[in-house]
């Protein structure tokens, strides 16, 4: 068995700063590459408009086109360790569904969003949801993967049951059932990136927990690992860095599913390598699909979500007849 | 509670919500003692040695492990007492054998850099060849030793092991249950759930025959596996031959 950790982990970088550069030129206004260098070094040698777009509009929505996908690619990791399902994450799990549906809930029952409040709300329906799904399979484990979609289902039907009940606030709801990178800056940025910082070092402290929850639960507790603990908190963290993501970029689907899932074929299912790598091939897919959102309807762009769910629902369908078939 | 006591046993009852299974267990383990645990399937062996290493809640001050009571330990502590092979189940995920050995060293912290007793645990399990093979590829029998090897490094003075030669041909089955008669020479205590009679006369000092959750039989293993215990437990006629030296159980 060949496995080229450190091959990879060079492929995945230059496929990130290839991505970034390209977009950052590509969009309704074309940037040459030597005015991006210009702009972050010396940014009143070129024109003042495009050092703005540069600067304050592509630059942090590239930055959290990478932050984002490997935010996802956490999110999807952890999931499907906790919950030992290579078909787990948190939007096949109805976890996203569950923030946005708050979200739409509390729009609808009017509460005040400042910066603080929705995260709050997002982070109450994806625990809510997690809390849900748990008690729903605990005594039948295999049955988690048809609970969490019908979960989706019916936390999809009751976000659109929000928007057509929110009048003038429903594109606001619709924004978080579709994805987007849109409205990306750099405050949010800085959050998105200090929650999945913090939730990444905390999970790679956890990395030899996590080989161990893959066994079974008599061989993690007997080898040392309090299974309940562990489990309750990388489901909190996964939970956060669902809620951050979905909060400011609405619902992308399916990211969490497919860079686990090539990168353990890759290097193999320790967390060590997995977790990061994870990270770096779902900031690839994000980069990847935000520039094809841009590319497809110009000026206008299409939602993220979309794109991803494109990509993702065929390795989803893999996935499962590869289950299928033992 | 008897300081050379590796575990001690006291009333313990208990089992699945409302199915109790195990029924007033006491039971005193010999440090160093290499003892099977027999009986029917349903006996409660496997449920016995779930409280052992905590999977279920025990009742209080009724399971102890080296003189301390299992529930004021932490789990890496139980661990560092007791290491535990449960029923052959197959790893989904595709470790190679080193990596899925290594995870006994998870109670030290040490499973990223602990290179020498992984080694010699795959050494001594006789399967440092397949080091680099994924245990997915492997055979079953390759897997158990492969679990052996981990149980072993997981370097705990008790090894409690659930049937542990399930999949493993005859040769390789000898081979484990020296490999285990060995350990518990060294100074480890074995505790082995097996169902082959035959397997515990040859091997197994000590056993311990259970009936319905209650210990019907314990002690050295010629005075425990009679035909008349096994008649009583399993409800079958045996006959004891001795040949060469060594008995036989003869199914009538």
């Amino acid at each position: 068995m060949t496995r080229r950790p450190a091959l990879v982990t060079l492929v995945l970088t230059i496929l990130i700063v290839l991505l970034v550069f390209f977009g950052i030129a590509v969009g309704s206004v074309r940037i040459a590459p030597g005015d991006i260098i210009r702009a972050v070094f010396r940014p009143s040698s070129i024109k003042a408009n495009t050092a703005y777009i540069i600067r304050n509009i592509r630059i942090p929505r590239v930055l959290s086109a990478v932050v984002t996908g490997a935010a996802l690619a956490l999110c999807g990791v952890v999931f499907q360790c906790v919950f030992r399902n290579p078909m787990a994450d948190s939007y096949v799990l109805g976890i996203s569904s569950g923030a946005s549906f708050f979200v739409g809930l509390g729009y609808v029952v009017g509460i005040s969003f400042a910066d603080v409040g929705l995260p709050v709300v997002a982070f109450v329906g994806s625990m809510l949801t997690v809390a849900l799904l748990f008690a729903i399979s605990r005594k039948n484990p295999s049955s988690l993967l048809l609970s969490g979609i019908s979960l989706n289902f019916l936390l999809s039907a009751l976000t659109t049951l929000t928007i057509y009940l929110a009048g003038h606030q429903a594109d606001s709801i619709l924004f978080w059932t579709l994805g987007s990178l849109g409205s990306s800056s750099w405050s949010r940025l800085f959050i998105m990136l200090g929650v999945t910082t913090a939730a990444l070092a905390a999970v790679l402290s956890q990395s030899s927990a996590m080989d161990l929850l893959l066994t079974d639960d008599s061989t993690a507790l007997s080898s040392g690992l309090n299974v309940k603990r562990i489990r309750i908190i990388l489901l909190v963290i996964a939970s956060v860095v669902t809620a951050t993501v979905v909060c400011f970029c609405g619902i992308i689907g399916f990211v969490g599913l497919m860079s686990p899932h090539f990168v353990r074929i890759m290097v193999g299912p320790r967390h060590r390598r997995l977790v990061p790598l994870s990270m770096m091939l779902g900031s690839v897919i994000l980069l990847f699909a935000d520039i094809v959102c841009r590319f497809i309807v110009p000026p206008s762009e299409l939602p993220i979500g979309i794109v991803t769910s494109i990509l993702g629902a065929p390795v989803f369908m893999l996935l499962l007849r590869r289950r299928r078939n033992g | 509670m008897a300081e050379k006591s590796a575990l001690s046993i006291r009333s313990l009852s208990g089992g699945y919500l409302d199915n109790n299974v195990l029924h007033g267990i006491s039971l005193e383990i010999e440090k160093g003692s290499f003892t099977a645990i027999a009986g029917p399937n349903g006996s409660g062996k496997s449920t016995f040695l779930k409280y052992l290493i905590r999977e279920l809640p025990c009742p209080g001050k009724t399971v102890f492990l080296d003189c301390n009571d299992i529930n004021e330990l932490r789990q890496r502590e139980i661990a560092r007492l007791i290491s535990f092979m449960g029923q052959y189940v197959p790893h989904r995920e595709e470790f190679t054998v080193r990596e899925a050995v290594a995870l006994g060293r998870f109670s030290y912290g040490d499973v990223q850099t602990n290179t020498a007793d992984v080694d010699r645990a795959m050494s001594l399990a006789g399967i440092s060849e397949l080091s680099d093979k994924l245990v997915t590829r492997i055979s079953g029998g390759e897997f158990q030793l492969a679990m052996l090897a981990r149980t072993i490094c997981q370097d705990a003075p008790v090894l409690a092991l659930d049937e542990p030669v399930n999949n493993l041909d005859p040769r390789h089955q000898i081979m484990l249950l020296d490999l285990l008669s060995s350990l518990s020479s060294s100074g480890k205590t074995i505790l082995c759930v097996l169902h082959d009679l035959n397997a515990i006369v040859r091997t197994c000092p000590r056993c311990i025959l259970l009936k319905d959750g209650r210990v019907f039989a314990h002690g050295e293993t010629k005075s425990v596996l009679t035909p008349e215990n096994i008649k009583s437990v399993y409800g079958i006629d045996v006959t004891l031959l001795s040949h060469e030296g060594k008995s036989v159980v003869v199914f009538d």
